[in-house]
């Protein structure tokens, strides 16, 4: 397994936080999760500026995990930033939210998210939604390849 | 002034002008009879003087007795058609006073002749001076009768001339009232064109320019007549239904903002209030899994409580946004295949336990016009209901069909399972109650709230009939549904 890849979890609510880093533990993902509380330092933190400036590998994530509803800047607004850099173009991004709402998913879809998953109230199925998606973006999916990407032609 | 006073008035014009022209007529009629009667009663004395001329002649000839008696029967006769004569053209007065006058004088003249003693008694004797005597007699009667000829004949051409003149009377007065009439009637017809027809038409466009949605119509100045009457209601119309669109306009408005408002709060339910409960239901988990050696059974039990209150919350929370979902998507109508949907709906049920051991029976073709999406969800709730109380039957069975009631469609679900008591029935339909114990039927109370909402969304009705312990029958219409 390759654990030398983290996620950023970006999710404002700590009892969230805590929840999802719990069923990451719980489905024996041990990749190094780091969290972002709002949607300004979650660009700074993928982008390495701000408070994340000396960010010690500037790396990417393998995968943002991007709640919505969020401060400062909310969930769609990090995911149009994003879409928006060509370091980041293709960067994984899973919308883990509590809204169902058809507009979201809309929206979401629309601003290129990789995939949409609605936290589920009981925690058990909450912690096996963790774990599918873990598994498949860090160990089934292949990521994109380092670097900005061009588009063919 | 008025339309009616205006028609009053020619039609008064035309028959004031009829009446007249028959009046003349009439009146002509009576001159024509009169003056007709006259003129042979004239032709009558003209054959009496031309009688008693022969008889003066007779009697100057013969002399005798018999022509004298003659003569005087003649003239008897012709004085009795004279009195008879009745003057009504005072200007014919003189020529018939002449006439008596001579007809006097005439019969002095004859008696004279024919009674010498009386007449001339000192010339008896002398037979010369009694012959120029008689001769000068005769020649003045001769003489008078040929004047009473010419006022007969005065008289008789009178009475010609009044007949000519009536009929140029009758002529004339017809003429001019058939003149009259029509100037009557062209003018009507105008008034009508011009006071009645075109104000018609305008009032028509503007009639259509409304129907079309365009408020802004033309305005003529209305009359004073009934059809201006007319216009200055048909604009008030206008006006109160502009002001009643507007207010309508506005309300909905609102509406659209309250529905937007609604749509915030569905967002807002759907996002914030379920947190929480994740994180009561993660966290006690956690405690239970990580503390558990710690807690006795009591304290298990109230966390396993705890957990099972918050999972029962996110239900009724997914619930309530099923139902204002149920409420605010749009209504998509299209011929449905109902035997067909229900058949897609049972398989899909598969999944329950209950559902599969169950005993389904569909009527074959039944169709309706409706929102598949909705009309599917309605039906997965029916049917859901139906297996969930008939579970404990052997076997439980349900039968989708539809049957006409007043000339209605009425879709129904029956089942043999517990049923419940009518006197409930009322309250079923509202969201979150429950006629069940929640323990030996689980469920939030939502799913006839939601099978409701979408029959009223499509105009429809639903009802039940059920009875304790020997089944229910959901049935339900939809407004104008003849697929």
């Amino acid at each position: 397994m390759s654990f030398d890849r983290t996620i950023l979890l970006v999710e404002d609510n700590p009892d969230d936080v805590l929840l999802t880093l719990r069923a990451f533990k719980r489905s024996n993902l041990l990749n190094r999760i780091d969290v972002a509380r709002d949607g300004i330092e979650a660009l700074d933190f993928v982008f390495a500026r701000g408070n994340h400036a000396g960010r010690a590998d500037k790396e990417l994530p393998a995968l943002v995990i991007l709640d919505l509803n969020l401060p400062r800047l909310d969930g769609l607004g990090v995911l149009k930033a994003l879409r928006g850099d060509d370091r980041t173009r293709a960067l994984p991004v899973v919308i883990l939210t509590s809204s169902k709402e058809e507009q979201d998913l809309h929206s979401g879809y629309s601003l290129g998210a990789n995939s949409y998953v609605c936290k589920p109230v009981d925690f058990v199925e909450f912690v096996e939604a963790a774990r599918t998606l873990g598994v498949y973006w860090l160990l089934i999916n292949e990521p994109p390849p380092a670097g900005p990407l061009e588009i063919p032609g | 002034m008025k339309i009616l006073t205006k028609e009053r008035l020619s039609t008064a014009a035309t028959l004031g002008t009829i009446a007249l022209i028959a009046g003349v007529i009439w009146s002509a009629y009576g001159d024509v009879v009169t003056a007709t009667e006259q003129r042979q009663q004239m032709v009558g004395i003209a054959r009496g003087i031309t009688e008693l001329r022969y008889a003066t002649f007779e009697y100057r000839l013969y002399g005798h007795d018999r022509a004298r008696t003659q003569w005087l029967a003649v003239s008897d006769r012709l004085d009795r058609a004279i009195r008879a004569y009745e003057v009504t053209d005072q200007s014919m007065r003189a020529a018939f006073d002449d006439l008596i006058v001579r007809r006097a004088k005439s019969n002095q003249l004859f008696l004279e002749l024919s009674s010498p003693a009386a007449a001339a008694p000192s010339a008896v004797d002398d037979p010369e001076t009694r012959q120029r005597y008689e001769d000068r007699v005769f020649g003045m009667l001769v003489f008078g009768q040929q004047d009473s000829f010419d006022d007969v004949r005065q008289l008789t051409d009178a009475a010609a001339r009044r007949i000519t003149e009536a009929e140029r009377r009758v002529i004339v007065v017809t003429l001019a009232g058939l003149f009259i009439i029509a100037v009557v009637e062209l003018a009507a017809s105008l008034h009508v064109r011009r006071a009645v027809l075109r104000p018609l038409a305008q009032l028509q466009k503007s009639t259509a320019e409304l129907a079309a949605g365009r408020w802004d119509i033309a305005r003529a100045k209305p009359g004073n007549d009934e059809i201006g009457a007319l216009h200055r209601d048909f604009y008030t119309m206008a006006d109160s239904l502009r002001a009643s669109f507007a207010e309508i306009e506005a309300r909905n408005r609102d509406l659209a903002t309250l529905n937007q408002e609604l749509q915030a709060f569905s967002y807002s339910v759907s996002h914030d209030l379920r947190t929480p409960l994740r994180s009561m239901d993660g966290l006690s988990l956690i405690v239970l899994e990580d503390y558990g050696d710690r807690l006795d059974g009591v304290g298990k039990d109230l966390l396993t409580r705890i957990r099972a209150a918050s999972q029962r919350m996110g239900r009724l929370i997914d619930d309530l946004l099923r139902l204002s979902l149920v409420t605010r998507s749009e209504l998509k109508l299209r011929a449905i295949d109902f035997t067909k949907l229900a058949h897609e709906t049972i398989a899909a049920l598969d999944a329950v336990p209950a559902a599969r051991a169950a005993q389904w029976t569909v009527q074959g073709g039944m169709a309706m016009h409706a929102d598949a999406a909705l009309i599917g969800i309605a039906l997965q709730n029916l049917l859901q209901n139906a297996v969930k109380f008939s579970a404990g039957r052997e076997p439980p069975a349900v039968h989708v069909g539809l049957e006409q009631r007043d000339g209605r469609d009425v879709y129904y679900v029956t089942d043999n399972g517990v049923g419940f008591d009518m006197a409930h029935a009322g309250r079923m339909f509202t969201a979150f109650e429950r006629l069940h114990d929640a323990a030996e039927f689980p469920g939030t109370g939502i799913g006839l709230a939601i099978v409701h909402r979408i029959v009223k969304r499509h105009g429809g009705d639903i009802w039940a009939d059920a009875r304790a312990g020997h089944g229910a029958t959901f049935m339900f219409t939809l407004k104008g549904t003849r697929a």
